[in-house]
């Protein structure tokens, strides 16, 4: 089953087109794919490999490098806690416990409505602003544990909410299309352009636990939580 | 390569100065010394990556230790490797590599014969600082139906992947999650589909990659090995064969730089089963009515030679027989029975071998496979080589891609050499000698058509072969000076040709005044009832020739039939004497391959019951017919060869026997013999590699002329007068034949074609094979595919004369109005089609 829509393998067209080889578009495509499903999944692994000419194998070798690009489903919003040492200090873990009690998941869990995910990060690099939060890679500095739950129910609730930049929390799914369209002469409001280019529902996941590739009539079913 | 302008340097390592080639790799000219510096990730097959950082050494007046095996010679420099130092760092990565190794060695395949475990006896530190847990996967992926793969043992070499890439082309293994998570991996549910994935089994330096047919069969010490080659295609790779008790239980590639590089294709490795099949012919069998009976071999052999005295004698050969089979095989049908009937074409029936003789003296080759190399033009004219020549493909692609070659491909279909081609000529079946005549002429084609050219062609259209595409290409490599590589398609082919089982051919390349029959004509007249016996040694016509109707019929009608094969065959099901034949690694013999070169079969395994070679069975018949030859021994067959056959006169046999390889072929662990740094070790120098070009070493473009003095093999090897530039014939042997005639009717053109895994006695009786075979399939063009309402995947009903079958649609880059078939499938036999006039109707199911 195909994830790119034809209009949105044309748009992977004008992507391959920026640079002088096909297989260079890789992680841009692997974006593009992610813009649509929330995720990378192995569907979108081949859509990717069909349209540059590479084997699944080879998309999976670059994709899984790159923790930016989720390898299984994740939340329209992903709140990273930093847990390195100066924000520890300044109470990093209190904020983590305020989310993790507020969403009721554990780090690298995502709540039963796909609205939000959470992880410990390692260090955002913004020492200054501990304890440091992103979510959606927006940055947030000196964040305390009631904060963190207003923010929550903030986009719960579908308002905006401004990083220290001011730049407003925008969904998973649209900054994943706007890192794969970066440089394109696309129409400016993301959401309803990829709204339209990706039409209708996202298929349903088909990522296997662990990679783990079957051979029919050898295999017993894949334990649960095995592999890597 | 070439012996031009190597500027040679003196090199230290440990105290001994050398004299080695400026460039090349210190890692190789150590080992050639003698010196083994331990490594993992270093392939001499494959380009340097240092990853695994084993191969460390000191050399003076560098701040750090370097990767010897990336690290190129230079004058005057001094090198040690087994100071302090460098056997300290490499004894530092083995503990590393050991952090996370599981050490699960008696319950691992490799242990015995293992890289890791023997240079850690020799080079590791005997004990671990770690404590903490190991890295764990979930054991045992099968990734495909001959690879399984355990994550946790992988030291992450990169051999695999590198071979995949590099070699094979098929990058279906990668390292995912890279960082901390590093491991090996296929892509989720996509196996690891490569016809050439055993090998990434034989390099593996560990026991991650193993083998689904030899999981927990055997330890290395518990195995007996013997020197043989392939005897499926006409590559002709050379092989180890082992066996545990009697019983052959693996295969790998014997390392042969003027044939395979380090290679064999997974047939060749995978597709041994078939010795061990369970209805393998063990007895003599005479016919009892619509039954047979079990009978002695003198009883069947003088139940046969009773009917082979007088009348009209055919002789029919298949493809996977000795030279000395083939030789006994003409000199009982010529000298004994006196029949001018008998021919070794099956499947490419009437393919026109001989053509080249007026050019060359000799029926086939003249170029080696190693002269691609040096190549700077190659054209191809015939099937897929990846299918039907697997190793000669890895060969035509390493020429391309590594040696810089340009590749002219004439075919009616895309084949799997188009991905690296510089020209693609797309033509009609049958319209290649046609496409070949314009070569010359057409640019941009004509421009890249330089010296040194090598000219390729096999048989590709089972049952149309005119041989008017070879003479149109033989004619481009006279004009442009080439020099061809003519393949017969199966391990025994060329010797057939050789030992003259031929119509128009004597043994020896000398031709008959008076031609016999082909085995079309043969095979006609015994139908019509004009033939009194017929002899099918190693052959199955109704399955393989191109004709199944008339091939059915020619057995049906034929006044008294002998069969000699393995199995029981559709052929030998209706025999009146079916005398039992033996495999491969059975026996002692020589195959010659498509450059016709002789390689040696050393017998490793028993055959079943009373199986005994082809050349005793037609020497018993001789014998029993009053013509003695006294054959006991395969040098007696010798003997007679060197004597009768004169391009073979002056070979010494003798001279082909190769030493047995270690029970356990690995090249990186070394001997016992040899001392280390630190006392007797278990892993010394390697074994020895072959010598020559590596892909690892810097590219050198070797020159024409000396390219042709290869190797000093050649004149051991490859017998035969070579002349030293091919010339134009003063008159032609058999020219003159018709261009192929345009086929006119109804329907589509059926182009066939084998497949690597089809239903071949051999190969469908190798289960884990057979189960990779492809099916019923049916290439159409996208154009025909529309007018006929039909897209990917659909059925389509394919309908020539009264034979209707169905197979599956596939879109495919092929010529209008030609559908390709796979050649003998389950549930597609294209000699069944061929049979009705080679059209064929497709309709949607």
């Amino acid at each position: 089953m195909s994830v790119l829509t034809d209009e949105m393998r044309s748009v992977a067209e004008q992507i391959v087109a920026k640079y002088p080889n096909r297989r260079s578009a890789a992680l841009p495509l692997l974006f593009l794919v992610q813009s649509v499903e929330g995720h990378v999944t192995d569907s979108g692994m081949r859509d990717v490999a069909d349209i540059l000419g590479l084997t699944p194998a080879e998309v999976l070798a670059t994709g899984s490098f790159y923790t930016m690009l989720k390898k299984k489903p994740q939340g329209e919003y992903l709140i990273s806690v930093c847990r390195n040492i100066s924000c520890t200090h300044l109470g990093a873990h209190k904020v983590f416990d305020a989310a993790r009690e507020k969403l009721g998941i554990e780090p690298g869990g995502t709540t039963p409505d796909g609205r939000f995910s959470l992880e410990a990060a390692e260090c955002l690099a913004t020492c200054d602003g501990a304890p440091s939060m992103q979510i959606n890679y927006e940055d947030f500095y000196k964040v305390t544990p009631s904060e963190v739950v207003e923010i929550i129910d903030s986009l719960a609730a579908g308002k905006d909410v401004k990083s220290v930049a001011g730049e407003t929390v925008r969904p998973a799914k649209d900054i994943a299309f706007e890192t794969a369209t970066a440089g394109l002469d696309l129409p400016h409001e993301t959401a309803d352009t990829r709204e339209r280019l990706v039409g209708g529902e996202s298929p349903p996941s088909d990522m296997a636990p662990g990679h783990r590739p079957v051979v029919p009539g050898i295999d017993a079913p894949p334990a649960e939580g095995g592999g890597s | 390569m070439t012996q031009q302008q190597t500027e040679m340097v003196t090199v230290t390592i440990n105290g001994q100065q050398v004299q080695a080639e400026n460039g090349r790799l210190l890692i190789d000219v150590a080992e050639e010394m003698g010196i083994f510096v331990p490594r993992f990730c270093y392939h001499p097959g494959m380009k340097s990556v240092a990853v695994c950082r084993m191969c460390l050494v000191k050399v003076e007046g560098m701040p750090k230790l370097v990767p010897s095996c990336s690290t190129p010679v230079a004058d005057g420099m001094v090198v040690e490797t087994d100071t302090p130092e460098p056997a300290g760092a490499q004894e530092d990565m083995l503990e590393f590599l050991l952090i996370n190794h599981p050490l699960d060695c008696p319950i691992c395949d490799r242990g015995g014969e293992c890289p890791l475990q023997d240079q850690t006896y020799a080079h590791g530190p005997g004990s671990s600082r770690f404590v903490e847990p190991k890295r764990t996967y979930e054991k045992a992926l099968d990734i495909s139906q001959l690879v399984v793969l355990d994550r946790e043992r992988c030291v992450l070499c990169w051999r695999c992947v590198r071979f995949s890439d590099e070699v094979a082309g098929d990058r279906f293994i990668q390292l995912v999650d890279r960082g901390s998570g590093t491991q090996i991996l296929t892509f989720s549910d996509e196996p690891f589909d490569s016809y050439f994935s055993g090998n990434t089994i034989q390099i593996c330096p560990v026991g991650a990659l193993t083998a689904s047919t030899y999981r927990f069969v055997s330890r290395p010490w518990d195995l007996k090995a013997a020197p043989s080659v392939c005897s499926y295609c006409s590559v002709g790779c050379p092989t180890t064969n082992e066996s545990r008790g009697d019983k052959l239980v693996r295969v790998q590639a014997l390392p042969n730089e003027n044939v395979n590089d380090f290679w064999i294709c997974d047939k060749g490795r995978f597709g041994f089963h078939y010795v061990d099949a369970k209805d393998r012919l063990s007895t003599p069998l005479v016919r009892d009515g619509d039954d047979f009976r079990s009978a002695t071999w003198g009883e069947a052999v003088a139940a046969a030679a009773e009917k082979l005295g007088g009348g009209k004698v055919g002789v029919i050969a298949g493809g996977h027989l000795t030279t000395e089979d083939a030789f006994a095989i003409q000199r009982l049908a010529r000298k004994t029975i006196k029949t001018p009937h008998l021919d070794a074409r099956i499947q490419d029936d009437g393919a026109a071998y001989e053509r080249t003789l007026a050019y060359s003296g000799v029926v086939g080759s003249t170029a080696t496979i190693n002269d691609l190399d040096g190549a700077r033009s190659i054209v191809w004219v015939g099937p897929d080589p990846k299918e039907v020549l697997p190793v000669l493909y890895l060969r035509l692609r390493k020429a391309v891609l590594d040696g810089g070659a340009k590749l002219i491909v004439v075919s009616p279909r895309r084949l799997s050499l188009d991905a690296f081609a510089t020209h693609v000529i797309r033509c009609e079946p049958g319209g290649e000698a046609n496409a070949l005549s314009a070569l010359t002429t057409t640019a941009p084609v004509k421009d890249d058509l330089a010296a040194p050219l090598v000219a390729c062609w096999s048989p590709a259209n089972p049952g149309r072969e005119t041989g008017a595409d070879l003479d149109s290409l033989l004619k481009v490599a006279v004009e442009k000076d080439a020099r061809w590589l003519v393949c017969a398609p199966h391990a025994g082919s060329q010797g057939m040709l050789d030992m003259g089982v031929h119509p128009a051919l004597e043994s020896g390349y000398r031709p008959i005044d008076e031609p016999g029959m082909d085995t079309r004509a043969m095979l006609e007249a015994a139908a019509a009832g004009e033939l009194d016996a017929l002899i099918v040694v190693g052959a199955d016509p109704i399955s393989d020739f191109p004709n199944r109707n008339l091939a059915q019929a020619a057995m049906e009608k034929v006044g008294f039939s002998l069969v000699i094969e393995l199995f029981p065959t559709e052929t030998a099901r209706l025999a009146d004497v079916v005398l039992p034949s033996t495999a491969a690694p059975e026996i002692e013999g020589t195959l010659t391959n498509l450059e016709r070169r002789l390689q040696k079969l050393e017998p490793l395994t028993k055959s079943p019951g009373t199986a005994r070679e082809p050349w005793r069975a037609m020497a018993d018949l001789a014998r029993a017919m009053d013509d003695d030859w006294k054959w006991t021994s395969f040098a007696d067959v010798w003997a007679a060869i060197t004597k009768e056959v004169p391009t073979h006169q002056d070979l010494d046999v003798a001279a082909l026997a190769q030493e047995v390889p270690p029970s356990a072929l690995q090249y990186e662990s070394g001997t016992e013999e040899q001392p280390g740094p630190r006392g007797p070790v278990v892993a010394g120098p390697g074994g020895q590699y072959p010598k020559g070009h590596r892909s690892g070493a810097p590219f050198k473009t070797a020159s024409w002329p000396l390219s042709w003095e290869l190797r000093q093999f050649e004149a051991k090897q490859r017998p035969g007068h070579i002349p030293d530039a091919p010339e134009a014939p003063e008159e032609k042997v058999g020219a003159g034949a018709d261009a192929a005639a345009p086929m006119s009717g109804e329907g589509f053109v059926v182009y066939a074609g084998r497949q690597i895994y089809d239903e071949g006695a051999m190969v469908s009786r190798s289960s884990v094979l057979h189960a990779l075979s492809k099916g019923a399939f049916v290439e159409l063009n996208d154009e025909d595919a529309k007018e006929l309402d039909v897209t990917d995947g659909d059925e389509v009903t394919l309908t020539a004369g009264n034979n209707e079958m169905t197979a599956t649609v596939v879109i495919a880059d092929i010529s209008k109005g030609a559908v390709f078939v796979p050649y003998d499938q389950k549930g597609l036999r294209a000699n069944e089609l061929l049979g009705a006039g080679g059209r064929v109707k497709v309709a949607k199911a």
